[in-house]
């Protein structure tokens, strides 16, 4: 018994009108300095999210060339004499060479690999170099041979993905913080302020903390197995044992490390919310207590753990405060000349009219990955409404992790889907034209 | 009532598909391997091998096709399938057939068996003379003509039958032991070959045979990218003239299988293992895995590695034996000393002394692989080792496979062309005995051949020593139901073979009473020994690959809440994870690597009453007190929830902010505190039996009678034909 289309019968063919059309969705790509999204247009979440950083051993590819590794499986995999790199540097591309390959792997491992057959949307940050977004377009069309392209900065996209043409974007990514006023769907580039105080830098922090009050770092493949023991007590695990030679590299450490770090910030670390502000001395800090919300524990790979109570408020004081900030290491930036995040709203404002003023502030938008920080939103609140008072001020934050993560990677898709988006995609004819300046004139 | 719609799974070794919906969902009913060969022309493909005839089997099958045609030409006229044909064929050639029960008895990932199985059901009832020597062609080769390949391009509404053709050209046969120039479409779970990949399809379409009006559902695997999927839809809808088509995700199948929402699938292919978070039904596109390298064959791979003289094949059924075991990590490996142990408890039972005894030992030594292989040369020391051995053997019989230091399985076995003439082997069992030498005073003889994770087998026979033929072997001591083989040497002469032949039925008789499925004419029994190597399947270090690359999942899981929810519900599925101790041993690697076991420092602090003094109402966030089996104690719920639950701090500024934290860290805390693995269904009697590795395609069923009968596609839940002439192949991205 069939209950489907009883009017065709099973020993006739259906009708072999077959299909025709070429709608042909576009793929938006958002790079960025941790994670390299990747996803069609139109769809709600990036289908493919792939590591930025990337594994190469010299000499062991062909021709006596470097081998990269690429991607989540890859990069992790334990290799003796494998280096961990990054492409980017605060935010933009600084490795031509490398960059285009991690993006065309983040297309075509889990989208397609027909590059040629969709139009491609990039996001960029409002303060790519002219040189760099020229050198984009030039990949895309010459290397990856997409038929149209466009280059959107991320600020005006995390705007769009939570509704808004004007509004005032902080996003907190891995590399820095930056601050984005926009404005029917344009960048005041007067207005845009960044600080280095993201997500690596909290990473950081978090590790110049350990190291200040000797806690072992372990990372996950150092250790094989791992038993329970009490707090502050030394770990009692199976290590693995390498051969010589066959060490994973200092980067390989540091990046497995960074894995754990970023469960810290996941689980264990805070931003002070009040009241008042961190407690600086140990006094301040017993009587706080009272009223802090108390410990919280972390275990380590190897089983060390250990409860944190105000260390894991202090350790993110630095994005607020940055002469708070730990610099018991090297390439620390600058606690003294560096903004806080208060200081570069501050200063993003102040350069931005006094018309639109109302108008942005009322849409303060908080986006990426590192305001997922427990308490992030409530302390850039906090400050927002005590540098600006005013019933009219309003900062929203999307609930879901998901959407804060990949807000500029789902304004993207969100604008590449529009209807009235397709006149603004540059062809490749166009290109072939007026060559790599043209994205200056059309990508504002 | 059965109700039509057609199941497709595809997998990089096998494929399963089903016609129909059964009342009771039952697994699948064809099992093809995923592998097709290239035809004679370019682009076409076919399910067996095609080759041209060799010298001499050309004439020989000339003839007998002429001779065929004439006498099987009224049963052809039937049949429009081109596998019938070559079949039918193939019957009237008589003598190159082997039974019919026989094939469809094969197990299923024994060559195209399933898909001759299921031909050869048809043609049942011809009833032809079956043949109990076993055949005397080195192979069974079937007849077919040039032009009937099984095109990519073949519409599917049957081949053209002219058999009048036949033989005209260059004679080519169908070799199904052959299994050279195969190509194996997919790879790793994505399709390295479309060509091969449609040819698959049309030849598992063809092989259920729907009407068409059959809609049909496909099961992805994950690595599937968009584009693939779009591909598969043009194809579905263009050349199987599907009238419906939908795709699901495999992961999301096991899910629905299980009937829960919410759960981590953890699939152990052949190839690589995907893991699979998923969320309300909701795939974590993101933090999915696959992990290619590690799957079923790695293992294989490696128990290759560690027995260097066994072949691959055998070291597969090895590995798919109940023998072949993965103990939990903490437990050693049974040696002389802990079988002994094992002995003195049942030492007072028995004492007898019979089999044969080896002389090979191999030692291990507290875990580490430390392999010495002793060969005791010395007459008396021989005897004394092999008094001891017999005794010993006798009583590790009785021991549970884990604690036994040998055990043997039975290994199916293709029988070589021409084997009648030379020693038959399936009498002799190899035997790779493993034994430490410091407990066995005796077996330290003077000469001690040292052979680092290599077990040299030797031949011994009752009494007399046999020279070493080309199939090293001796006689097993051991199994529960057996006898000691009566003595056969290597020998020429027509009395040794006659009782060969005797042992050989003896053996095969044993194999069937202890509930082996019987064999294919052309296939033989064997009993083989194996020493502790069996345990090591997972020496690859495929455990810990998994257990690192779940957590990394779970970590890239954007949702730090629900990591715990994902954390204690676990699934193990995939033919990879059939090894015995598999799943155990994977969760107990997990759980001594990346459990995070509460904290003690909490207790003491002071601060714990404030924390519990603002509890929010939020049952999800207290972390359900359960604990996966055999793991830690249990945590105290009280100091779980003291760590879990921060307390939800007053927000002075902006009371409307609170909303949103309240919902996103309410189980804000390091994962796993509980690791936990789903049970399998229990209303499914079918596949009790079958084990739940393959529990996607039940999912699919239930999703199959879902979306095409109960659904009917009122809500959109597949694609169906006039959809697709609308939208094109990117019409299943809606879906």
């Amino acid at each position: 018994m069939s209950s489907l289309q009883p009017t065709l019968s099973s020993n006739q063919a259906p009708s072999t009108v077959e299909y025709g059309g070429d709608e042909i969705s576009a793929i938006v790509l958002d790079p960025g300095t941790a994670w390299i999204r990747a996803g069609f247009a139109g769809e709600d979440t990036p289908k493919s999210v792939i590591p930025a950083d990337y594994g190469c051993i010299e000499g062991a590819g062909e021709n006596g060339g470097r081998k990269m590794f690429i991607g989540d499986n890859d990069v992790h995999a334990l290799r003796p004499g494998m280096e961990i790199r990054n492409p980017m540097n605060d935010g933009i591309v600084a490795d031509w060479d490398t960059a285009p390959l991690l993006w065309r792997a983040a297309i075509t491992s889990r989208l397609t690999t027909e590059l040629s057959e969709h139009p491609l949307l990039m996001t960029e940050p409002s303060w790519n170099p002219s040189k760099n977004r020229e050198r984009t377009i030039e990949v895309v069309f010459e290397d990856f041979d997409v038929p149209a392209f466009y280059l959107a900065k991320t600020g005006v996209c995390a705007g769009f993905a939570s509704g808004k043409a004007t509004g005032l974007v902080i996003d907190v990514g891995a590399s820095n913080i930056s601050i984005t006023p926009i404005h029917d769907g344009l960048v005041l580039k007067k207005g845009c302020t960044r600080s280095p105080l993201g997500g690596t830098f909290l990473s950081d922090q978090i590790r110049a903390y350990f190291a200040a009050v000797n806690i072992p770092l372990s990372a996950h493949y150092q250790v094989l197995s791992k038993s329970p023991v009490e707090a502050w007590k030394p770990a009692d695990a199976v290590y693995r044992a390498f051969a010589p030679g066959e060490e994973p590299t200092d980067s390989y450490r540091r990046f497995q490390e960074d894995r754990v770090l970023t469960e810290f910030k996941e689980c264990t670390a805070q931003v002070w919310t009040g009241p008042g502000l961190l407690p600086s001395t140990a006094q301040d800090a017993a009587s706080a207590m009272l009223s802090s919300p108390g410990g919280r524990p972390f275990e380590f790979p190897d089983g060390f753990n250990v409860v944190f109570n105000t260390e894991r408020f202090r350790v993110t004081e630095g994005i607020f405060h940055p002469p708070s900030m730990l610099t018991s290491y090297q390439h620390h930036p600058d606690p003294n000349s560096t903004l806080g995040l208060n200081q570069l709203i501050h200063q993003s404002m102040k350069d931005v009219d006094i018309e639109l003023k109302q108008l942005i502030l009322n849409n303060v938008v908080i986006t990426g990955a590192g305001s997922l920080l427990y308490g992030f939103t409530d302390r850039v609140n906090a400050e927002i409404a005590a540098a600006f008072p005013g019933p009219r001020v309003r900062v929203m934050a999307a609930g879901n992790s998901v959407e804060r993560r990949y807000a500029g990677w789902l304004g993207g898709s969100i604008l590449a889907s529009l209807g009235a988006f397709h006149q603004l995609w540059i062809s490749r004819k166009e290109y072939d034209e007026h060559g790599p300046n043209i994205v200056e004139k059309r990508c504002k | 009532m059965t109700i039509f719609s057609c199941i497709i799974y595809p997998g990089s070794q096998t494929t399963l598909a089903q016609l129909g919906l059964p009342e009771s969902f039952t697994p699948p009913k064809v099992r093809i391997l995923s592998r097709m060969f290239p035809g004679i022309e370019e682009g076409t493909w076919t399910a067996t091998k095609i080759r041209e005839a060799r010298e001499g089997e050309k004439e020989d099958l000339i003839a007998k096709q002429k001779a065929a045609m004439g006498a099987d030409q009224d049963e052809d006229e039937g049949d429009e399938d081109d596998d019938d044909e070559g079949e039918e064929l193939d019957e009237a050639t008589g003598e190159m057939r082997s039974t019919v029960d026989g094939v469809l008895a094969k197990s299923p990932t024994d060559g195209v068996a399933d898909e001759d199985g299921a031909a050869a059901a048809m043609v049942g009832e011809m009833s032809v003379p079956k043949k109990d020597e076993a055949p005397s062609t080195p192979a069974k080769l079937r007849v077919q003509e040039s032009t009937v390949t099984e095109a990519e391009e073949g519409d599917g509404e049957g081949d053209d039958d002219d058999d009048e053709d036949m033989g005209e050209e260059g004679v080519y046969v169908e070799d199904e032991d052959d299994e050279e120039g195969a190509v194996w479409c997919m790879k790793e779970g994505k399709v390295v070959d479309w060509g091969c990949f449609f040819a698959l399809l049309q030849h598992v379409h063809e092989t259920i045979n729907p009407t068409f009006h059959t809609p049909i559902l496909m099961l992805c695997p994950p690595n599937f990218s968009s584009r693939d999927k779009e591909l598969l839809t043009q194809f579905v809808f263009e050349k199987l003239k599907a009238p419906g088509f939908a795709m699901m995700d495999a992961s999301l199948a096991v899910l629905w299988a299980y009937g829960i929402s919410t759960g981590t699938v953890i699939d152990v292919g052949y190839e690589k293992t995907d893991v699979t978070p998923i969320l309300e039904f909701i795939v974590q596109e993101r933090a999915r895995e696959s992990i290619p390298g590690w799957g079923g064959d790695a293992m294989t791979r490696h128990l290759a590695k560690l027995l260097p003289d066994m072949k691959l094949e055998e070291v597969e059924q090895l590995k798919k034996s109940s023998i072949c075991e993965i103990l939990s990590s903490g437990s050693l490996l049974p040696t002389t000393g802990s079988v002994n142990a094992a002995i003195a408890a049942g030492e007072k039972n028995r004492r007898t002394t019979e089999s044969d005894g080896m002389d090979l030992d191999v030692e291990d030594e507290e875990g580490s692989f430390n392999v010495a292989a002793i060969v005791a040369a010395g007459k008396t020391h021989e005897f004394l080792a092999k008094k001891e051995k017999e005794k010993r053997g006798e009583f590790e019989k009785r021991l549970p496979n884990r604690d036994r230091e040998n055990n043997t399985f039975w290994l199916i076995e293709k029988k070589k062309p021409g084997e009648d003439d030379l020693i038959i082997d399936e009498n002799l069992p190899v035997i790779a005995t493993l034994a430490p030498s410091l407990p066995l005073p005796e077996a330290s003889g003077e000469t001690s051949v040292v052979a680092p994770s290599v077990s040299v087998p030797t031949i011994t026979e009752t009494g007399t020593e046999v020279p070493a033929t080309e199939i090293s072997d001796a006689i097993a001591p051991i199994n529960p139901l057996v006898l000691p083989q009566p003595p056969t040497a290597p020998s020429e002469d027509e009395a040794a073979r006659r009782q060969k032949e005797k042992d050989k039925r003896k053996e095969e008789r044993r194999a069937t009473a202890i509930g082996l499925p019987p064999l294919a004419e052309d296939e033989t029994y064997r009993e083989v020994e194996v020493g502790v190597e069996r345990f090591q399947a997972a020496g690859c270090g495929i455990l810990h690959a998994l257990a690192d690359n779940i957590w990394r999942v779970m970590a890239k899981v954007e949702d730090v809440s629900r990591r715990a929810e994902l954390w204690e519900s676990l699934i193990i599925v995939g033919n990879g994870s059939r090894v015995k101790g598999f799943k155990e041993s994977l969760l107990a690697t997990i759980q001594s690597k990346y459990y995070i076991s509460p904290s003690s420092g909490t207790i003491f602090s002071s601060e714990l009453p404030s924390n519990l003094s603002t509890p929010m109402a939020t049952g999800a966030s207290t972390p359900i007190p359960q604990n996966s089996s055999g793991g830690p104690s249990q945590p105290n719920p009280l100091l779980v929830a003291a760590t879990t639950h921060n307390s939800h701090q007053q927000n002075m500024y902006n009371p409307m902010m609170q909303q949103h934290n309240h919902h996103h860290h309410s189980a804000h805390s390091q994962t796993p505190t509980t690791i936990k693995v789903v049970k399998p269904p229990e209303y499914f009697p079918e596949w009790k039996d079958v084990g739940f590795e393959e529990v996607g395609f039940l999912g699919a069923q239930v999703a199959a009678k879902v979306l095409f009968v109960v659904d009917q596609g009122a809500s959109q839940g597949f694609l169906t034909r006039v959809e697709y002439n609308e939208g094109g192949p990117a019409a299943i991205h809606a879906i």
